[in-house]
């Protein structure tokens, strides 16, 4: 019984490694916290790990609401990166993270943690 | 006969030659030695800073390139603080949200010189962590913190105030009181803004920007503004355009949004957005230009023809799709479009 359950984790593990094998991941670090970011294909845009064949994911929730409204426009300034107001006004946090070579990207996080590049929030054909 | 089949030859050649001169291939990037190697690709978030974000690339880019490497980076917040607060003028605006100019930035950098970029972002770094925001968001917040330092004394203004620091800047009640803790504790909490950089940044060394002054232009005609291009990159240098209703533009290329009235070139529909072009080449018989935004190095936007990557593996490439790049360097639009839509061109002296 108890090599069972063993056996049932390793096989577990086993199909979610594979299952996340096809993703390439980034490293993005905010502070001390690294964040693993894949790209989604079908949504055209970035996701943290925790998105990956996760629906109920709330940053992929907000893509899909921001796009299907069309929101382009929330009449702010030609001059600011635009996916930073459509975050925050989705109660969403603007994190600042960096990679290896110190470049930046602006994530958008939400309540459940998963975060989404701000850009792919309102881009992605 | 044969004269004629000789002027047209001729004409023909002529024009061959001329389109390739107006459209050399140019990619600022592309070499191992390319100072933009050592250039970050910036996010300037939700704060309009882009003149100060462009401007400080164009200066570590020359600075680079002709070995003047006396500190690290410039830091394109340190540059649009010092721009606004040490050196303003009339027309200046001293409002971080509002905008600036980025041959003032090159201006203000060379007159008081700058500190150093690892040196600001450690200076700013208890103000990060009790924000969690980035260096660009912390002084945002100063800024309203020190416009209105007074608000704090009674409950009703207070409460006012810290709805709009989190309305503004993003930052919470338990935030913005650890926060004014801090600057309690450094004894800077009601100063003058003028004062912030000096008490924030003290002790910070200042590094001597040797760089050639902006020279703008904002009135002439796609073809004058296209040698100005090209002028700039037979230098080696990347020119900065602004484009009007950059984001509007980004979405949708074919958009024309500049007045070519008596070449004036403004927009009266909306703001102008500054960026750097690095890279010129033809794309399926356009001639195409290569735009380095501040827009995070995962930005790939909808109206782009493609982007410039640094791939999974780390090798740098001119055309990449949406997910094949580690990191996005810039992304390319017909040139057309973008002379079309721009509103006023810097090229160094």
């Amino acid at each position: 019984m108890f090599l069972n359950k063993i056996f049932s984790i390793l096989i577990f593990q086993f199909l979610w490694q594979f299952s996340t094998f096809a993703f390439e991941f980034t490293d993005w670090k905010v502070e001390n916290k690294v964040y693993k970011i894949y790209f989604d294909s079908s949504l055209s845009a970035y996701f943290s790990q925790d998105c990956i064949k996760n629906e109920k994911c709330l940053s992929k929730n907000l893509v899909l609401k921001v796009r299907a409204q069309n929101l382009k426009t929330l009449n702010q300034s030609e001059s600011i990166n635009p996916g930073s107001p459509f975050c925050t006004q989705f109660n969403g946090k603007v994190l600042l993270a960096r990679n290896s070579n110190n470049s930046e990207v602006a994530f958008c996080q939400l309540s459940d943690k998963s975060l989404v590049e701000l850009s792919g929030i309102y881009s992605g054909k | 006969m044969t004269r004629l089949l000789h002027v047209v030859l001729l004409i023909i050649c002529h024009t061959f030659l001329y389109a390739d001169e107006s459209c050399k291939t140019v990619d600022l990037n592309s070499s191992p030695s390319s100072p933009f190697k050592k250039i970050p690709i910036y996010d300037q978030d939700g704060v309009g800073l882009c003149y100060s974000y462009a401007a400080s690339q164009m200066v570590d880019y020359y600075r680079l390139k002709n070995s003047k490497a006396s500190y690290d980076l410039t830091n394109p917040v340190y540059a649009a603080w010092l721009t606004s607060w040490k050196a303003p003028t009339l027309f200046k605006n001293i409002d971080l949200k509002g905008g600036g100019y980025v041959e003032d930035v090159v201006s203000a950098l060379k007159k008081y010189g700058t500190c150093s970029d690892k040196e600001t972002k450690k200076n700013l770094s208890e103000l990060m962590k009790s924000t969690g925001k980035s260096e660009a968001e912390v002084l945002n917040f100063l800024q309203i913190m020190y416009t209105s330092a007074i608000d704090l004394k009674s409950a009703y203004t207070k409460k006012k105030l810290l709805n709009l620091i989190e309305k503004e800047a993003g930052i919470n009640c338990s935030q913005v009181e650890e926060s004014v803790s801090l600057l309690k504790l450094k004894k800077i909490l009601g100063l003058y803004p003028s004062y912030i950089l000096e008490t924030f940044f003290k002790g910070c060394k200042k590094n001597n920007v040797d760089v050639p002054e902006l020279k703008k232009f904002t009135i002439g005609s796609n073809e004058k503004f296209q040698n100005l291009i090209t002028q700039s990159f037979e230098r080696d240098l990347p020119p900065q355009v602004s484009i009007n209703c950059g984001n509007s533009f980004f979405a949708n290329p074919s958009i024309r949004t500049s007045s070519l009235i008596a070449n004036t070139r403004f927009s009266i529909n909306c703001g102008m957005h500054a960026v750097i072009l690095t890279g010129r080449k033809k794309i399926q018989k356009n001639c195409s230009v290569l735009i380095r935004n501040s827009y995070g190095a995962l930005w790939y936007p909808d109206g782009a023809i493609d982007c410039a990557c640094k791939t999974m593996d780390g090798k740098y490439k001119a055309h990449c799709k949406r997910g094949e790049g580690q990191e996005y360097l810039g992304c390319w639009f017909k040139e057309i479009d973008v002379l079309s839509n721009t509103g006023d061109i810097s090229v160094f002296e």
